[in-house]
């Protein structure tokens, strides 16, 4: 801990695909807060096309906010501070600017090594572009025809990297030395349009000197642990961390500015998913908690978590509420997007609001028609990640209730259209509508939009990064109290006696169908008594059981959550919009 | 507070660089210095239908997967279906055993006892779109052209590129257009229409056969309808009723008449291309602006429009930037400008939903 004596003031900043952020970090008392925050558009397009640009920019704003001196004449940041007490010790940058790494995945069997190889590429933002599996199980036809349509695409539109897999250690070698020698077959006949393409092989470890000889000569070859070294082990480690090297390298090094940006720094740049997972490790390790996190950008959506010791990422590359409202658009439809809004809106006028969005993804929504659009957008986005998630990682082992989430301790949530949501409430509803969390949990904002940083930040400076996060890295939001299972609407759900700190306490009965809001301050606690009804669980595993708990205050206090699990909202549009209209207003919104 | 905003070149007159590249490699058929016409042909490649990965070593049950002694073709080869590809001869343990192409087609690569031929091809060309001189050629991919002229920038556009002179169909942005005001006096012609459009005035300029059309704004329903037009169409503003906004309908219509490019093609994040629209015409007002420049800052006195919002679509001037996040309709709270509507109406609009002219 010796070098970080005298390590502050600290600048730590985060280039979005639409927007940076930079925070200055000092000593305060003793202690390290986050002082200041400066804010604009991300300059990596026409017309600015240096990242830089926007940093500098925001770094800006800063000065003029604290009245400190922070860039040099010529615009440098000046490093390491000045007696004069002008400049920073330090900048730590996070970024998911530049655009996915473009992967074609290449395997043998359609149910292990792809499916292994794909779950690899959830790590961080990558666009799969082709997937092969030499033997899908359907018909070698659809399996010749993938390697076929793998072919062509690597002529016409060359992928950034082939992520290669395929056989148990030890197996047979030919069936993945034989789908390596398509891709070379491909790679060969493309290479005119130059440079190399990158090969991650993460299959059968004996066939590795012959996939050399195949691969070495057209392609960055580089070898990985295999996913799958035997039938019932699965190993992604070494091939998640090989893309996210070749994302950085590939991708966040050549976006244009890069490299003076890089000068400024103190630690290599780290992807924003890469510093929030290392927060959510933190977090869970420090406290013991089951964390899960979402992300929602303006191109990619990240649910990232600890469930059970267990760590998961899913990059969702394309899912998000500016540039990727397409892909949310084409996945989930119009309908499903629309259904979450309170009041009726003409489908083409939504869709041309949509696209707009799409089309300018820096701009906010100044009209709450426009901000509860981009919250149901948000909605279908975390859960077309989710169902990723679930269908790779987010169902521990043990768990096989469906679509249920595995029980966590604290839900966080990030992303403007979350952290800068007009109110509150409006945020804790999209991830109690998106996530549908059972049993009693902790809802959280990132509302300063600074835990990747400071994931990044604890890699030089371990107690600024604790500190700042304990003290300016959350706003909790309240409890979410969810009880699963389904009753009559209108019945009685959940018994709650609420003992305040004061001794006060409160009684309350929650219908089926309902949201309801009791209050409990920022900073206080309460001990709740849960009593289910006999076909209710708050998540103990068995309906019908009560238990008393310990819980937190926030900016909502306990929210209980009775509309059952999985939420179902009515198919009548009037009746639908009457019902949210109603959570809304319990929400104060 | 300066802020770097999104921004639309809307610019009488500019000196700009555009790169034209084949989609595979060819043939660059133009030199550094040339000068070229729109229509004109610069560069040529081959196209294919289908892809053919024929694994010849195994056919022949070869040991390895090296073709060499064996191969009767080369990449770059035509070959007929039935031609030869790989045979032994003399006192190869081939002897008398060959290999013949299933199809007909070109040899595009050769390795890993494959043979990969692409089948179906056909002529690939590409014109030089704009006018200009050439400043680089990038050998069998394509050329850098120098252009002159005038450069409004688009916000959408299909992926079409089109040639031809300006046609102003209405005065007023705020009027309709009529489909029967388009007749045969617009063939060839890159029609502006400032106001909205329909399913039958799009149809009915591809009847007429139209170079292109430019638009204040499209009803999404009808992008599908626009993707599959022969003429490429760009929208100036946005989704939905918006009229083309007045700097750039005042270029437009200065330069009516004048020979235009026009591009739909649109690249998205990380990328640099925005459908545009590119006049030529005869500049009075001075020396020609370059494309790059140090620095676009909103400020005071800067010309913006407003592209989210209830005042989405309307343009004016930026009077000022309150010191602190003003309140939005919402009831959220953004940095914003405080503007001069053309209408006369002060405004504050969040910061980033202005876009500068520049």
């Amino acid at each position: 801990m010796e070098e970080e004596i005298g390590f502050e003031p600290i600048l730590v900043a985060d280039c979005g695909s639409t927007t940076t952020r930079v925070s200055l970090i000092d000593l305060v008392g003793g202690e390290f807060r986050l002082l200041a925050t400066g804010e604009t558009a991300t300059t990596v397009e026409a017309p600015w096309s240096r990242i830089s640009t926007g940093v500098r920019e925001a770094v800006r704003q800063i000065e003029q906010s604290t009245a400190r001196m922070l860039l040099s004449g010529q615009g440098e940041l000046i490093v390491p501070e000045r007696e004069d007490g002008s400049g920073v010790d330090g900048l730590v940058v996070t970024s998911n600017a530049a655009v996915p790494l473009r992967v074609a995945v290449v395997g043998l069997i359609s149910g292990l090594s792809v499916e292994s190889l794909l779950k690899a590429t959830d790590c961080t933002y990558i666009a799969v572009q082709n997937v092969v599996a030499r033997d899908d199980g359907a018909s070698s036809a659809a399996a010749e025809s993938s390697i076929l349509e793998m072919v062509r695409d690597t002529l016409l539109n060359r992928p950034d990297a082939v992520l290669l897999g395929g056989g148990i250690d030890g197996g047979a070698v030919v069936p993945v030395l034989e789908i390596a020698r398509d891709v070379a077959a491909a790679l060969d006949a493309s290479s005119a349009g130059g440079g190399r393409v990158h090969v991650v092989f993460a299959g059968n470890r004996e066939a590795r000197t012959n996939i050399a000889s195949e691969l070495g000569e057209c392609s960055n070859l580089r070898v990985v642990d295999n996913v799958r070294p035997t039938l019932n082990e699965e190993n992604l480690g070494a091939a998640e961390a090989e893309l996210r090297n070749l994302y950085r390298d590939a991708k966040v090094g050549r976006v244009p500015g890069f490299g003076e940006l890089k000068s400024w720094t103190s630690a290599p740049i780290m992807t924003t998913a890469e510093g929030l997972e290392l927060v959510l490790r933190y977090l869970s390790r420090l406290y013991q908690l089951d964390t899960l996190a979402v992300d929602v950008g303006s191109a990619a959506t990240h649910v990232a978590g600890v469930v059970r010791g267990h760590s998961g990422t899913t990059v969702n590359a394309h899912a998000g509420v500016g540039y990727g409202l397409g892909d949310v658009l084409d996945r989930a439809g119009l309908d499903r997007l629309l259904r979450w809004l309170p009041f009726e809106l003409d489908a083409e006028d939504a869709h041309n609001r949509i696209l707009n969005k799409m089309l300018r993804p820096m701009t906010v929504p100044e009209t709450l028609d426009e901000v509860l659009l981009e919250q149901a957008a948000a909605r279908e986005a975390i859960i077309l990640t989710l169902q990723r998630a679930r269908s790779r990682w987010l169902s521990v082992q043990g768990d096989h209730r469906g679509d249920q989430l595995p029980p966590v301790d604290l839900i966080l949530g990030r992303g403007a259209v979350l952290a800068r949501a007009p109110h509150r409430g409006q945020a804790a509803l999209v991830l109690l509508d998106a996530i549908q969390p059972a049993g009693v949990c902790t809802l959280a904002l990132d509302h300063s939009s600074i835990l990747p940083q400071l994931g990044a930040l604890a890699s030089v400076h371990p107690l600024a990064a604790a500190q700042v996060m304990w003290r300016d890295g959350f706003l909790k939001l309240g409890t979410a109290i969810a009880p699963t299972g389904v009753g009559r609407e209108g019945s009685v759900a959940l018994k709650l006696k609420i003992e305040y700190d004061d001794g006060q306490t409160l009684s309350v009965e929650v219908p089926y169908g309902a949201l309801e809001v009791v209050p409990l301050m920022t900073g206080k606690r309460a001990v709740v008594e849960l009593r289910p009804a006999s076909q209710f669980d708050i998540g103990l595993g068995k309906k019908g059981k009560g238990a008393t708990t310990e819980v937190d205050g926030g900016e909502l206090g306990i929210i209980v959550d009775a509309r059952g699990r999985p939420l179902t909202l009515p198919g009548d549009d009037q009746k639908r919009r009457a019902k949210i209209t109603e959570w809304m207003a319990e929400l104060g919104l | 507070m300066p802020y770097h905003p999104f921004v639309t070149r809307v610019v009488p007159n500019m000196v700009m660089r555009r790169e034209r590249m084949l989609p595979i490699r060819g043939e660059v058929m133009v030199g550094t210095g040339s000068r070229v016409r729109p229509t004109e042909i610069i560069a040529r490649a081959v196209t294919s239908g289908e892809t053919h990965l024929l694994k010849v070593a195994r056919a022949l049950a070869l040991d390895g997967t090296d073709l060499s002694p064996y191969l009767r073709v080369s990449v770059g080869d035509s070959i007929e279906e039935g031609d030869v590809l790989a045979a032994g001869s003399g006192a190869s343990r081939l002897f008398g055993r060959s290999y013949r192409s299933p199809v007909t087609g070109l040899v595009v690569g050769i390795s890993s006892g494959r043979v990969l031929i692409q089948a179906g091809s056909s002529p690939l060309e590409l014109a030089a779109h704009y006018r200009g001189a050439v400043i680089n050629v990038m050998a069998g991919l394509g050329a850098i052209i120098e252009v002159k002229g005038a450069l409004i920038q688009a916000i959408w556009g299909s992926d079409k590129e089109g040639f031809g002179v300006l046609k102003l169909m209405i005065d007023d942005p705020a009027e309709p257009l009529y489909p029967e005001a388009i007749d045969m006096s617009c063939r060839g012609t890159v029609l502006v229409v400032p106001s909205s459009v329909d399913d039958e005035i799009l149809h009915r300029a591809e009847e007429v056969e139209v170079q292109g059309m430019v638009v204040g704004s499209l009803d999404a329903r009808l992008m599908s309808v626009v993707e599959s037009l022969q003429y490429p169409v760009v929208v100036t503003e946005g989704m939905g009723l918006l009229p083309i906004s007045a700097p750039v309908f005042d270029l437009l219509t200065a330069y009516e008449g004048q020979e235009a490019s026009i591009r739909g093609a649109m690249e998205g994040r990380g990328g640099v291309a925005r459908p545009e629209i590119v006049i030529y015409a005869s500049y009075a007002g001075g020396d020609a602006e370059l494309e790059a420049r140090p620095e676009f800052l909103l400020e005071a006195g800067s010309r913006v429009r407003i592209v989210r919002g209830p005042h989405m679509g309307e343009t004016g001037t930026v009077t000022g930037f309150p010191s602190y996040p003003g309140t939005l309709l919402s009831g959220g709270k953004a940095e914003g400008v405080e503007m001069r509507l053309a209408s006369g109406e002060e405004v504050f609009v969040a910061q980033a939903n202005v876009e500068l002219f520049g």
